[in-house]
């Protein structure tokens, strides 16, 4: 057992550089320059090349990549090009939100799912297996943002019981922490 | 097992209805001594001097302050300055300082400071660029007191050290002053109206900004960016929401206070709130710009591009843009923003008269065009840009035009314009874009109306009378040579035609009723606002 895991962990390792390489060239091959973004809309094209240049974006692709490689190695994500703050804050600053986000989605789709599905089949062909059914169709049929958008109308402004937007950390209260994450977590689930 | 998801989900649910009935009220309302903003952008960039970002900009003036500012009659007034003096042959400017100017760490504001800023700024900014070229020796005399000693006359200085927009010469701490023009400061230590808290700035979420309270005002009722900055609340959150409907969800349900720029389709619907107050608050306006290339064919050929003049019309072009009802809209045939002194119509007959398709049809005939593809790049996710081009697109149609309207997003669309090939190497024919009032003003300031070739502005006009035209406007010894000139180098672009101007709006603003003493200026200003 433990043989492997520690198989399993190696083998993620060629994986893990594959999608670094593959992840990295997206940065050339999709359109945008982030040059050109910093530099703002009233900026000339020698104020993007000075940009290019100072941000090491004019750098050959494989030397940038080593250079992200071997920070990554040591635990240096680097300074975002746009906000000039190190990207491991950055992150840090959306990990709590997102695993809050992320975790009370899956709860909750656990919670509903698996007991709606097995009631289902209990009570298959019945009108409560053909309700579930049309539950779960309208589910998954139904865009997100367009579900987002009908319970912002019932619950935030009709009914004013949930806030439209923004996140509360827990440690600033359960109460607004769920009361913010509610319309939030619905679409998602 | 069922036992347990049924325990599991009933505490569940207990906990939201709990979390439900708790304070149900508290985040509807915003705290009376606070203000959440939604901005116009993500603030990503603290440095108004490295990016001419007009987000960053606003975030300028949040935290500093300027030695001079434009008041609303277009006139630099002085803010840091307390008073000044020009030698008689007009080479040496002294200023002096208002007392008890301190920055947020609490270091006095010194001359030197001053100095550094704008030398800082000089290397970035054009007309910052252009003064530099005048001065010969900045000079502290002591630490309140400082000269800027010229080897000719600008006659301008004043105004470009109170140029209200990018590259706004905010003064910083020298320290901070002294980073190099070309990499980005860290520090957003200012001396203005507000202090940033960077600890919870959260890049794509918010920023937020506190009362300095040892900020000392002028005196004067605030006038634009001049007179007095007092600020009336205690804290003010930027909270950036991209999606529009989102944006106006948290204002109608009084989670936000004021939303800045809200595409002009929602007016109906927010209208609707007596607890929200629509507005224009912009006396200026942004303008819509075409540009074209003026590298690669076709519109390398002037005569094709005086047949463009034709064709736009600015009411078809501004209806799409923003609605109906012109209150948000007029037309503008100037290169110059209207309603302000530069401001004329010289030369625009072809562009003001009735679309005339036979004279733009005659006008494309002479100028050799077969039919080639004409490249027209729209951003979709840019309202303003993709009104102008669908509108433009379909009236060069109707005279024949070989146009190709290619939809991509405004960051694809900016980085394409830097390309300078043809078409057949991803180049580009016609692009759109606007600007805002205040950088448009006057000929030192119009930089889509320079025409030095490859160092120009996307686009790349070439016209050396315009750019002559451009120095001695910046000599003209007084208001009225300045317009006569500006009214000429009008019928020098009408005639080029560097790029077309397709009509000036303004972007309505929304704020809660309750919100009082929003400063009717170009730019977002946060003095002086205060919650009843």
């Amino acid at each position: 057992m433990f043989a492997y895991v520690i198989r399993r962990l190696l083998a993620t390792i060629p994986v893990m550089g594959v999608v670094a390489i593959f992840v990295f060239s997206l940065l050339y091959i999709t359109p945008g320059d982030p040059a050109a973004v910093i530099a703002g809309d009233i900026a000339t094209a020698e104020d993007i090349a000075r940009i290019h240049h100072q941000l090491g974006l004019d750098e050959p692709f494989l030397w940038r990549f080593g250079g992200w490689l071997w920070g990554v190695l040591r635990g240096d994500l680097g300074i975002s090009i746009f906000t000039n703050l190190p990207v491991a804050q950055l992150i840090g600053q959306r990990l709590e939100p997102t695993l809050a986000l992320t975790t009370t989605a899956l709860v909750v789709t656990v919670i509903f799912a698996i007991p709606l599905g097995v009631i289902a089949a209990w009570k298959v062909g019945t009108w409560i297996d053909r309700g579930v059914m049309i539950f779960a169709v309208i589910g998954f049929s139904l865009p997100a943002f367009v579900l987002a958008y009908l319970l912002i109308l019932a619950f935030s402004i009709e009914l004013d019981w949930l806030p439209v937007q923004g996140y509360v950390s827990i440690r600033e209260g359960f109460a607004p922490f769920i009361q913010h994450l509610i319309l939030r977590v619905s679409p998602c689930a | 097992m069922i036992n347990i998801l049924r325990g599991f989900s009933g505490v569940a649910i207990a906990a939201a209805l709990a979390a439900l009935m708790l304070a149900p009220e508290a985040f509807a309302q915003t705290s009376g001594k606070n203000i959440k903003f939604i901005p116009e952008a993500d603030l990503r960039s603290l440095d108004p001097i490295w990016t001419t970002a007009y987000i960053t900009r606003n975030h300028g003036y949040m935290v500093y302050d300027t030695l001079f500012a434009l008041d609303e009659h277009f006139k630099p007034q002085p803010q840091m300055v307390d008073h000044w003096k020009i030698s008689d042959d007009k080479l040496i400017y002294t200023f002096t300082l208002r007392d008890k100017l301190k920055f947020h760490d609490g270091q006095p504001v010194r001359s030197a400071d001053c100095i550094a800023s704008l030398q800082r700024w000089m290397k970035r900014d054009a007309l910052g660029q252009a003064m530099a070229e005048s001065v010969g020796e900045m000079k502290a005399e002591d630490d309140s007191t400082f000269s800027i000693i010229l080897k000719k006359p600008f006659p301008l200085l004043l105004e470009a050290i109170g140029k209200l927009s990018s590259n706004v010469p905010f003064i910083m701490p020298e320290r901070v002053a002294k980073t190099d023009a070309g990499t980005q400061i860290t520090d957003p230590t200012g001396s203005g109206p507000f202090k940033f808290v960077k600890e919870e700035w959260v890049p794509g979420n918010k920023a937020i900004y506190v009362k300095n309270a040892d900020y000392v005002p002028r005196s004067e009722p605030p006038s634009w960016a001049s007179g007095g900055k007092v600020v009336k609340v205690d804290r003010v959150e930027w909270l950036y929401i991209p999606d529009s409907a989102t944006a106006a969800a948290a204002i109608n349900a009084g989670e936000v206070d004021w939303w800045q720029q809200m595409p002009p389709d929602l007016v109906p619907l927010l209208s609707k709130n007596k607890d929200i107050t629509i507005a224009s608050v912009d006396p200026l306006g942004s303008l819509g710009v075409m540009r074209f290339n003026h590298l690669q064919p076709p519109f390398n050929n002037q005569t094709l591009r005086q047949a463009m003049l034709y064709v736009v019309d600015q009411k078809d072009v501004m209806t799409a843009l923003g609605g109906e009802d012109q209150k948000f809209w007029k037309t503008c045939y100037s290169y110059f923003t209207c309603g302000t002194p530069m401001s004329n119509e010289a030369g625009a007959g072809p562009l003001k008269g009735k679309r005339d398709l036979d004279k733009a049809k005659a006008l494309v005939k002479e100028s050799g065009y077969k039919g080639e593809r004409i490249v027209m790049m729209t951003a979709t996710d840019q309202w303003i840009v993709n009104s102008q081009a669908q509108v433009v697109a379909q009236e060069l149609r109707e005279i024949g035009l070989n146009v190709d309207l290619q939809a991509m997003d405004w960051g694809t669309l900016i980085t394409r314009r830097t390309n300078k090939e043809g078409i057949d190497k991803n180049g580009w024919s016609i692009f759109f874009t606007w600007l805002v009032g205040p950088d448009m003003i006057n000929p030192a300031l119009n930089f889509p109306l320079r025409a030095n070739g490859e160092k120009a502005w996307f686009g790349w006009p070439t016209d050396t009378k315009l750019e002559a035209m451009r120095v001695q406007w910046m000599d003209a010894p007084d208001l009225a040579a300045q317009q006569r000139l500006a009214a000429a180098e009008q019928e020098e672009a009408f005639t080029s035609v560097p790029f077309v101007p397709t009509g000036q709006f303004v972007i309505p603003t929304a704020f809660r009723s309750n919100l009082k003493g929003v400063i009717v200026a170009p730019i977002v200003l946060m003095w002086n606002v205060e919650k009843k």
